[in-house]
């Protein structure tokens, strides 16, 4: 089945949840709202014409913060005149909003044809029904996600760390990530970035 | 070797005992396997057919750190692995020596720069005696290195007392 | 009078000899049986995809050398024809075929250490001595071409870094009639159909068809258990659609479908098959630039793609965003390692400790592209 046939099946399902197709002409990528992810995914795997059976790929990315709002004007400073420089919110605009997005790429063995999925929800609080019970091989993928981007998947049968150590602090792949300075090895601590 | 280390003043009979210790342990070093990513597969060639570690004695891998003298550390350590690497290093019976193979090992590798979860260098918790460079270095650097350590050891004080 | 036992957990590896690497198994026992595996990763994450993000797109490739360390060619290829695709480069056809002939020459290699380690863990030694002299033939023609014995950076987002040196093709053609071929019929000889092997191995670790599509397996063990999907012909890239080469699916010859003699024996059926393949691609090779179509800048434009690629353990997908800047935006491997290993939770319940050395070498997993 082609992407439009797909997309128009889904709308007609699910109407809203499913959001504009991105890049139709590289590879298209459905929207969809995080909170109908999961039934989205089952109706995927179980109806007969679109049978995706394998889950490929999940991927969790962060996105840049929007662009922010201009800033409020500063008048021009006239000859002679101190003007002090604007402070407090007005002259930082809007904090910036972190978004996470998770790319989910399906595949049926039978009809061979693609499904790209993306959610995209504000990084903090950023919550996804799992599709474990859809899909075995996503028990791991879905962890590792948590682990290396923060994005907490309800209903996940163990969400723990599965790459880095139980105890590390931080998600690696945020943009703005900082490594931590020190880790405890068996007593002793040892320096965690480069150089003394 | 007991009461008998470090004891004696230096004449003809205790240097030529120190000589045939020193001798009876580096022909028969024993490496503990601890091969972790890429540069295992080269330590595995390097006791495979063509570039034989047999050779110098140094083949016989064993699985298990109270049998072995020598830790090849062979691959990327990772924070995660590293207490494993002290806690197996404080297992191996005196003498022990350690070899950090590839670049990796020596100061964290191509991951230098941006590894959040490598370890920069496995002297950051064991003590190394020999580091090859290489990624991965070749099983003729790793013999290269097998070599200095065992001049090393021929250099070792075992009866006569340390200088 | 009934003997009181108790469970005891066990915790195979981090290092331990029959691992393929770091990998940690935490085993619940009762005396031999087994009742629950759980692997533990982790121990060699190497920051793959934080690195992706800070060098440039050309950069990338070193690092994606080191993921499958066993299998760097096919690492590179999918990761130069993930970039190309996104940029809409189109590569000479000579490119293609050194591409195509370099993969497989090192799938060969890598099924060869699959052969030497997996006879190692269910007790025969000699395999190994003899799988890795070949192997070191298969080195000597890539440090010919690319400098490296393992880690090449070969390829280039447009290119390769270096062409063929002369005669080469003549070498790899006597070293396949004269060398390999026969000493794989050796290999047949010590170890297919060996009574001990077949014993341990055969209805042994059983994958069934269903099974493996839901848990995202791939590559050998797919085929192994009965599912006929191969990329190479079935999603084809590069010029694949071009060569002429058979996919061995697991029949259950000597036990059940899709146990580990099925998953043996369909890599050591891939290594003629990759053969063929290799003649094939030397057989008319054209006269070309091999570095004519690298582009000066390396910036893709704003998107995202998904392009999977046949490496010897499985699919290895790797999911690039571009945001249009020198440096890619994301790049995250879908390795066929990690995918395959998460089944081995699910099929060694009551199982024997030996068989799970067994089971753990039939899946074949590189540690450095599970933890990336």
């Amino acid at each position: 089945m082609d992407i439009e046939s797909i997309v128009a099946k889904l709308r007609a399902r699910f109407g809203d949840a499913i959001g504009p197709v991105e890049q139709p002409e590289i590879e298209p990528i459905i929207l969809v709202e995080p909170s109908r992810l999961a039934d989205v995914a089952a109706f995927l795997r179980d109806d007969p014409d679109l049978a995706c059976d394998y889950l490929m790929c999940i991927t969790g990315l962060d996105l840049p913060p929007e662009e922010p709002k201009k800033k409020e004007k500063v008048p021009p400073k006239k000859k002679g005149e101190d003007v002090p420089p604007p402070e407090g919110p007005a002259a930082q605009g809007p904090p910036p909003v972190y978004r996470t997005a998770v790319v989910y790429n399906l595949f049926s063995y039978r009809h061979r044809h693609r499904v790209t999925l993306k959610v995209v929800m504000p990084r903090d609080g950023a919550h996804v029904p799992t599709v474990t019970h859809l899909w075995p091989a996503v028990d791991w993928h879905e962890r590792e996600a948590y682990d290396l981007v923060g994005v907490v998947f309800d209903g996940h049968p163990d969400l723990r760390r599965i790459l880095l150590p139980d105890d590390w602090e931080g998600h690696p792949l945020r943009k703005d990530y900082q490594v931590q300075e020190f880790y405890e090895i068996e007593g002793s601590t040892v320096r965690v970035p480069r150089g003394w | 070797m007991g009461v008998l280390e470090q004891r004696f003043d230096d004449n003809i009979i205790t240097t030529t005992v120190d000589a045939f210790i020193d001798w009876a342990r580096k022909s028969s070093i024993w490496p503990m396997g601890f091969g972790l990513a890429c540069c295992a597969i080269e330590m595995m060639a390097t006791g495979a057919s063509r570039y034989d570690l047999d050779r110098f004695g140094a083949s016989v891998f064993r699985a298990s750190p109270r049998q072995s003298d020598l830790m090849i550390v062979a691959g990327t350590v990772t924070i995660k692995m590293a207490s494993r690497v002290k806690r197996l290093y404080d297992q191996m019976p005196e003498p022990k020596y350690v070899i950090a193979m590839g670049s990796c090992a020596t100061s964290g590798g191509p991951y230098w720069q941006h590894g959040y979860h490598v370890l920069k260098g496995v002297d950051r918790v064991v003590p190394v005696d020999v580091y090859v460079p290489g990624c991965p270095p070749r099983p003729e650097a790793l013999i290269e290195g097998i070599l200095q350590l065992q001049k090393r050891i021929m250099q070792q004080r075992v009866v006569r007392k340390s200088a | 009078m009934a003997l009181k036992t108790e469970e005891m957990v066990l915790n195979v590896g981090p290092q331990h000899p029959s691992t393929h690497g770091v990998l940690r198994l935490e085993v619940v026992t009762d005396g031999e049986l087994i009742i629950e595996a759980q692997p533990h990763i982790g121990y060699l994450h190497r920051c793959f995809e934080k690195h992706a993000e800070a060098m440039t797109w050309q950069q990338v490739i070193p690092y994606t050398d080191r993921m499958d360390y066993l299998a760097s060619m096919n690492n590179n290829f999918g990761y130069a024809v993930a970039v190309e695709k996104l940029m809409g480069i189109a590569v000479p056809e000579r490119v293609e075929r050194i591409r195509v002939m370099m993969a497989e020459l090192n799938r060969i290699a890598s099924h060869l250490v699959f052969f030497g380690s997996y006879g190692m863990d269910l007790g025969a030694g000699t395999p190994f001595l003899w799988a890795f002299r070949d192997r070191e033939e298969i080195l000597k023609v890539f440090e010919e071409v690319s400098g490296a014995r393992l880690l090449y950076n070969y390829y280039r987002v447009g290119g390769l870094a270096f062409d063929l040196t002369p005669g080469i093709d003549r070498r790899i053609l006597t070293f396949l009639e004269r060398d390999l071929e026969p000493h794989m019929a050796e290999l047949d000889d010590l170890l297919t159909f060996n009574k001990i092997f077949v014993e341990r191995s055969a209805s042994v670790g059983v994958i069934t068809r269903e099974d493996a599509i839901a848990y995202g397996i791939t590559g050998p063990m797919l085929r192994a258990s009965g599912v006929d999907w191969d990329i190479r012909r079935d999603e084809p890239y590069s010029i694949y659609p071009k060569l002429a080469f058979d996919v061995p699916v697991g029949r259950g010859e000597v036990g059940t479908t899709g146990d580990c003699w099925d998953r043996y024996i369909i890599r050591r059926r891939e290594v003629d098959q990759s053969i063929r393949l290799v003649r094939q691609c030397l057989a008319d090779l054209p006269e070309g630039d091999v570095t004519a179509a690298i582009p000066r800048n390396v910036r893709p434009p704003e998107g995202e793609v998904y392009v999977r690629t046949e490496a010897p353990r499985g699919e290895l997908g790797y999911y690039i965003k571009s945001d249009g800047s020198p440096k890619p935006f994301r790049v995250k491997v879908r390795a066929p390692s990690f995918c395959n290993l998460s089944i081995l939770k699910n099929i060694t319940h009551n199982v024997l400790m030996a068989d799970l050395i067994a089971i753990l070498g039939s899946i074949d997993i590189v540690l450095g592209e599970v933890d990336r």
